[in-house]
């Protein structure tokens, strides 16, 4: 009784998969080119693996962990990112570390409220949030700077049907997958979300954990703002507004415990591409942007639904 | 502490410059206060009980689609979608304790539906908002403009409410000790559900106020609603946990969020720097109020 129950919680997010392969085959029959769409859709299910991860690592934390700077993250990193390559294919690698280096800081900004205000992470961030938009604003508002060619043909190449960045970003996965099982760390943040109390007796330093976490979330979120702005040819304002909402649906659908302590990995890629199989798939059977939206909304809540996903006590 | 935050930006609005307490001063400083308001204090009821809107700005973007391209219309369609809200509303109320699932993840789908239905009603901003909307709200009544009777009213009639109904009684009960409640033979589920009914509804009524004020139906117009409201009920003294609320407080925090806005503006501060600054005066609010609590009783994070 209790391996059946068990088993059946740490295979949540088959469904996520079964879910993407259905998606799939209808694609397969309603188009002739499904592999054009798939090699489409992993692209952009590439960021949202990546701010899932981040997004996921910092929800396992437990109840009330949430970061709602991500969006503003993701401008602010791909700006500084294009800014410092400039162009120039001699200035990627600096670029990168350029933007990684500032979404590190976001993430490290983050916790500092969090620890030193004592304010709630959903406002922590959200207040960071802002602050981080206005920079974005301020400096880099109506600048238009290319990626250099180097990079945006780099994320552009492809292996057979699947992008070069989409098989980059599940390697990462991948080994995001074991820092979560079998490293120290990926214990100490699934103690921390099942029992804070429990987790700091065991002797886990909360501090560290809580701040190591917000900084890689950062850091996914800089990555996804250097890969997008290599992908779209250039960094808007904007860019990251529709992956606030999706990075938190990502892991949830994916079967990570909204309520923390309980996340995985294989789900968010699963659910990543489930979610962008959609939308590709109801934009071939010609539904309006609204109507994609909707369906979008629909299929969340029927996963959430179905899964059961436990409240997030916040007392 | 509320009341402090909105003077720390009303005073020196006030000294820049001083026709703001003029009559026409307050009603524009104050305007776009009342839709604000209106979302936060819904987003106050959900946060009452231990849960948060987070599709509250879709949801009133989407109302001011109906309100502004579905009512002129078929004003008994746009009335049935609104009455739909409602309902729908309740049923997330009472789902979330029945099936125990988690609000931020339910209001974050029901927020692409939201958007989706906005998006296919009003593709571009636009539309033709009922003029009987924008007569009402350009009213000038005796003594103080329309915006701060309203405000006051809201403020009075959330505080009367919370504080001296019994459903209020079991609202806070249920954010503070749900247990308690259950365990007297309230069902959680109604209340939950009529607290979330309370919530669109109040949402409705701000997307109506917006469309009033704005004469616009826009999709997006309220995006940033969402976050603002749950900085105004952060401001005005509520809390995540639940059970500690303040009508007073959310309508005070929204006040604050509009203000500052303007006065930076008075301030010659690029309005660029708008958003940044309503951050750091959550945060500076934030961490003042922690510092009079802790002076207080300690306190656990």
């Amino acid at each position: 009784m209790h391996s059946s129950r068990r088993s059946i919680l740490s295979t949540t997010w088959l469904w996520s998969y079964v879910g993407a392969v259905l998606v799939f085959i209808a694609i397969a029959l309603v188009s002739a080119n499904a592999l054009g769409t798939l090699t489409a859709s992993a692209s952009f299910a590439s960021f949202f693996m990546l701010v899932g991860l981040g997004q996921m690592l910092v929800i396992t934390l437990g109840p009330g962990n949430i970061d709602l700077s991500i969006p503003y993250a993701i401008g602010l990193t791909g700006f500084i990112a294009m800014k410092t390559m400039n162009a120039a294919d001699g200035n990627i690698a600096v670029g990168i570390l350029a933007g990684l280096a500032v979404g590190a800081a976001i993430g490290a900004f983050n916790f500092g409220l969090i620890r030193m205000l004592r304010v709630p992470p959903m406002i922590a961030t959200l207040a960071s949030g802002f602050i981080v938009q206005t920079f974005s604003i301020v400096f880099f508002r109506g600048l238009q700077i290319k990626p250099p060619p180097g990079l945006a043909a780099f994320v552009d190449i492809k292996l057979g049907p699947l992008p070069l960045l989409f098989v980059l970003v599940a390697a990462i996965a991948v080994v995001m997958h074991f820092v979560l099982t079998r490293s120290p760390y990926g214990r100490h943040i699934q103690a921390t979300g099942q029992n804070v109390k429990a987790a700091s007796l065991a002797g886990i330093n909360l501090d560290t954990t809580r701040l190591a976490t917000y900084v890689l979330c950062g850091v996914f979120s800089g990555l996804t703002g250097i890969l997008l702005s290599a992908f779209g040819g250039g960094v808007t304002l904007g860019m990251g507004r529709e992956y606030l909402l999706n990075s938190i649906a990502v892991p949830v659908i994916g079967g990570s415990s909204i309520a923390g302590g309980n996340s995985n990995v294989p789900g968010i890629l699963g659910a990543s591409l489930l979610l962008l199989l959609i939308l590709y798939l109801l934009d071939i059977l010609g539904f309006t942007v609204g109507l994609r939206y909707i369906l979008t909304g629909v299929v969340i809540l029927g996963i959430i639904f179905a899964s059961g996903q436990t409240r997030t006590l916040t007392s | 502490m509320p009341v402090m935050s909105v003077m720390v930006i009303l005073i020196p609005l006030a000294a820049l410059r001083p026709i703001v307490l003029s009559y026409l001063g307050l009603q524009l400083l104050l305007n776009m206060a009342i839709p604000l308001s209106l979302a936060t204090a819904g987003q106050m009821f959900a946060m009452a009980i231990g849960e948060i809107d987070f599709s509250i700005g879709n949801l009133v973007s989407l109302v001011t689609c109906i309100v502004g391209t579905v009512i002129p219309g078929n004003p008994v369609l746009g009335l049935a979608l609104l009455a739909g809200i409602v309902v729908i509303y309740l049923c997330i109320g009472a789902f979330l304790h029945l099936r125990g699932l988690s609000s931020i993840v339910v209001t974050i789908g029901m927020s692409f539906i939201w958007t989706g239905l906005a998006v296919t009603i009003q593709p571009t901003p636009g539309g033709n908002i009922p003029a009987v909307l924008q007569t009402l709200l350009s009213a000038k009544p005796l003594l103080v403009p329309l915006p701060v009777y309203f405000l006051l009213a809201l403020a009075v009639i959330g505080h009367l409410f919370l504080f001296r109904t019994s459903f209020g009684v079991l609202v806070r009960g249920t954010g503070g000790n749900m247990k308690a409640i259950a365990q007297s033979g309230h069902s959680i589920a109604k209340i939950k559900a009529a607290v979330f009914g309370l919530v669109g509804l109040l949402g409705i009524l701000s997307g109506m106020v917006l469309a009033g004020i704005t004469t616009s139906a826009d999709a997006n117009i309220a995006s940033n609603y969402t976050l603002l409201s749950v900085a105004g009920v952060m401001l005005g003294g509520g809390s995540f946990a639940g059970g500690k609320v303040s009508a007073v407080g959310a309508v005070l925090g929204a006040c604050t969020m509009t203000l500052v806005g303007t006065l930076l503006t008075f301030l010659r501060i690029s309005p660029d720097w708008q958003i940044g600054s309503q951050g750091f005066i959550l945060l500076a609010v934030l961490v003042l109020n922690g510092f009079v609590q802790s002076t207080g009783k300690a306190r656990h994070a």
